[in-house]
């Protein structure tokens, strides 16, 4: 077993793959850097040279997107319409009215409800006009993939492997994914959310599919004594406030995984919805101060 | 009294501005016929037309050169 | 806080499926995909433009076809390039300046080569009127830093008698995170008029041997633009320009002239005497507009656009415009556009609808129509339909103009009182303009 790590996606990405051949070893993690720094490149909302930012600044102007970009747009408008709405791409400019900070630092005022009102007028998937693969958003709407890129680029790092590949595990940052189970049997993986907060659930073994979690415990928005979490709703425009900090979900597929943990997210009660979905899942909840 | 006319609807103009648009609000000001220069073909057949035929001309935009227009 | 539980929808098995055609449908592209990795997205060259026709036409006067087409390529970093070109045919008759009569009356063609006669009653039309004019213009645009666009652009124009050559120039600022607009812009234009058998002497009398200036002439014109746009709310767009004008040269109008009636006293007094004088107004023009134009968005109600323009100049004509059209969407794709303009002008200092015989002649003096006491009024309906949600579209618009003064004037005297001093003027104007 050889293990390799690097920076992207702002995360600690690692690479395990079931070998002793440092050759093998190396041919599959370099496709894979590269693979994940190609998405990294094409998704990232804070570079100025991709079709990310070619969107975001199209001014209601149509934009033609490529074939990777136009199936997520097609993807992203199926589950807006399967969540009712909840998981909807063009919620990030929710992003710039609301200020998350950590836990040792003073939260400040929320933004009045007219403020809210006026941002929510941009967001919204019904807004789009997508006529693949044409895109046209409102002038002051934004696209932002980072709900789903990390979760994807483990799937196509995953496909990179054929069944005659040896086992591997991608982890970008906590969002990971296995090819199929090691010689030893299974994986053995350490949810790190659960692993901080002592939780004596926090090892799993896993012989398939894949694993991601919506939330963080330490990024919340605390008000009148009540503690939000960093996820807002796309309807609302408010941070959730159903006291759970982090969701994390097994599926077959990475964005599988990381769709259900979001939408699971932002239901009132998400341990009742993962069960209904007959989803793995764990859940950790923000501890009420005194 | 033309001049002072003109100066009176010019500050009364601008105290009819209201609080700054966000972007986010453009959107009705973002359609084709919101903008001056939407229709610049039919605005120059107009100014043809009615240079041609009337003492007046200008006041929007540059017309594109002159004509011996009789 | 909800009532009663909300039964959650099984979504997990169509969510996966979902993810299974986001994943495997793009894997074909995979393998391009890595090798555009590091490529910058493309710089798609945005092409736009229109092709439209005009067809005007005035009862029993001139009729004008105007074909134009429009190109416009727009490039990465909001700079544009336009170009047009417009050919203008133009037959028929136009006025020429002298005074309808109850006598048949002869006038020189401006070659000098021909006669041609009104009969009585009729209005006094040059029928020998043909020009074709072709124009080509081009301009580009471009931002200039964070708040700034620049633009420049020229323009050339041939017909047979005038040439005309012309550069422009403009600076815009954006301000007041892009509510406020403010834009300065300069043209100079170069002409060059070469009538029909030579300039005539503005004054002299015409006759098949008129005597001439001499074969080619020249004209300058400059302006300067002043404007300030605002957007005043979310519905509520207004444009404030103010204009300065300065021509000088030839200004004459070289195929018009006065007709010399008989004094009063004398048994055909208002008669043509059978002299006429050619056209003469000063060598220099400063004019000012001042121009005011809004759109109002009603939301599902349409737009309403409104505009006024306040013009004088140093020739004594001032003059009021107003325009209003409704622009209203009648369903996703149709839309109907009826407007409506209002004109009033008041007549050059030097204009006069006749020289009286015996009287000493004015240093300038014209009877063209087109400087006298008058008003105008166009009525017109646009029908549109959109042909896709990206620009592309056709629009028909029909237009009736008409234009009137004062057929009696309180100069008229004797025989001139029975004659119409100011010929009615009506003209059908059709459009059609095809974008894309």
């Amino acid at each position: 077993m050889i293990k390799k790590t690097f920076s992207c996606m702002a995360s600690q990405c690692e690479v395990l793959i079931d070998t002793e051949d440092p050759i093998i070893f190396e041919s599959y993690f370099s496709k894979i850097q590269t693979e994940a720094y190609r998405l990294e490149h094409k998704y990232s909302r804070y570079r100025e040279d991709n079709i990310v930012y070619q969107i975001n600044h199209s001014s209601g102007n149509k934009v033609k997107l490529d074939d990777e970009t136009s199936s997520l747009i097609d993807f992203s408008l199926q589950c807006y319409k399967m969540s009712d709405g909840l998981f909807d791409i063009t919620s990030g400019v929710l992003r710039k009215i609301w200020s998350f900070k950590k836990t040792d630092q003073e939260n400040t005022e929320p933004p009045d409800s007219q403020k809210i009102k006026e941002c929510l007028k941009k967001v919204g998937m019904h807004r789009i006009q997508w006529k693949s693969p044409y895109l046209k958003l409102e002038p002051g709407m934004e696209i932002d993939f980072g709900g789903i890129v990390k979760e994807y680029a483990v799937d196509k790092c995953i496909a990179l492997f054929s069944k005659e590949s040896p086992a591997a595990l991608i982890n970008f940052g906590g969002d990971l994914s296995v090819t199929k189970a090691p010689r030893s049997g299974s994986w053995s993986v350490a949810i790190e959310e659960l692993f901080n907060s002592g939780d004596a659930r926090a090892h799993i073994d896993i012989k398939n599919g894949a694993i991601a979690t919506s939330g963080d415990t330490y990024r919340f928005f605390e008000h009148d004594k009540k503690r939000y979490s960093h996820i807002l709703n796309p309807k609302t425009g408010w941070p959730v406030s159903n006291g759970v900090a982090t969701i994390t979900v097994q599926a077959e597929t990475c964005t599988l995984a990381g769709i259900l943990a979001t939408v699971s997210h932002l239901q009132n009660n998400p341990a009742q919805f993962l069960k209904e979905q007959e989803a793995q899942h764990w859940i950790t909840n923000y501890n009420r101060p005194l | 009294m033309k001049y002072v006319a003109a100066l009176v609807f010019l500050v009364a103009l601008q105290g009819c501005a209201t609080a700054p648009v966000e972007p986010w609000d453009k959107d009705l000001l973002s359609e084709e016929k919101m903008t001056f220069g939407s229709d610049a073909i039919q605005k120059s057949y107009e100014q043809h037309t009615y240079f041609s035929k009337e003492a007046t001309s200008g006041g929007s935009g540059f017309s594109g050169g002159g004509c011996g227009c009789n | 806080m909800q009532l009663k539980p909300k039964t959650i929808k099984k979504i997990k098995s169509s969510l996966a499926l979902a993810t299974t055609v986001l994943l495997t449908g793009v894997s074909q592209g995979h393998a391009q995909d890595t090798q555009i990795a590091d490529a910058p997205p493309p710089s798609a060259t945005k092409w736009t433009g229109a092709i439209a026709n005009l067809y005007y036409s005035e009862t029993d006067r001139v009729t004008a076809i105007e074909p134009v087409i429009n190109l416009n390529a727009e490039f990465s970093g909001e700079r544009k390039w336009s170009n047009k070109l417009v050919v203008d045919t133009l037959t028929g008759a136009s006025h020429n300046g002298a005074v309808m009569s109850r006598n048949p009356q002869t006038f020189t063609s401006p070659s000098g080569s021909s006669n041609y006669t009104i009969a009585p009653g009729n209005v006094t039309l040059d029928p020998t009127f043909k020009d074709t004019r072709i124009a080509l213009s081009s301009s580009w645009s471009q931002p200039l830093g964070e708040n700034y666009e620049w633009s420049v652009g020229g323009n050339g124009s041939k017909e047979y008698d005038f040439t005309s050559l012309s550069v422009n120039s403009s600076i815009s600022k954006n301000l007041n995170n892009k509510n406020t607009k403010l834009s300065l812009g300069v043209s100079g234009e170069f002409d060059s008029i070469n009538p029909v058998g030579g300039a005539p002497v503005g004054l002299a009398t015409m006759s098949p041997t008129k005597p001439t200036l001499g074969t080619t002439e020249s004209k300058q014109v400059f302006d300067l633009l002043l404007g300030w746009t605002q957007v005043m709310s979310r519905s509520w767009i207004v444009q404030l320009n103010y204009n300065l004008g300065h021509s000088s040269g030839y200004m004459n109008d070289p195929y018009k002239f006065t007709s010399e009636v008989v004094a009063p006293g004398a048994g055909n007094a208002g008669d043509p005497t059978g002299t006429y004088f050619y056209d003469k107004r000063p060598d220099s023009r400063t004019k000012h507009a001042l121009f005011i134009d809004s759109k109002y968005h009603l939301g599902g109600w349409g737009i309403v656009g409104t505009s006024y323009r306040y013009f004088f100049d140093d020739w004594g004509v001032t003059s009021h415009t107003a325009d209003i059209s409704y622009h209203v969407p009648i369903s996703s794709r149709w839309y109907v556009e009826p407007s409506f303009r209002y004109y009033i002008q008041n007549k050059a200092d030097f204009y006069r609808y006749f020289q009286v015989q015996g009287q000493s002649l004015p240093q300038e003096m014209s009877s063209d129509y087109r400087l006298g006491d008058m008003t105008a009024m166009t009525i017109g309906l646009e029908f549109g339909r959109k042909l896709d949600s990206y620009g592309k579209e056709i629009s028909f618009r029909a237009q009736l103009y008409t234009q009137q003064g004062d057929s009696s004037p309180s100069e008229a005297y004797g025989f001139l009182t029975s004659q119409d001093l100011y010929p009615k003027l009506t003209a059908v104007i059709g459009q059609v303009i095809y974008k894309f």
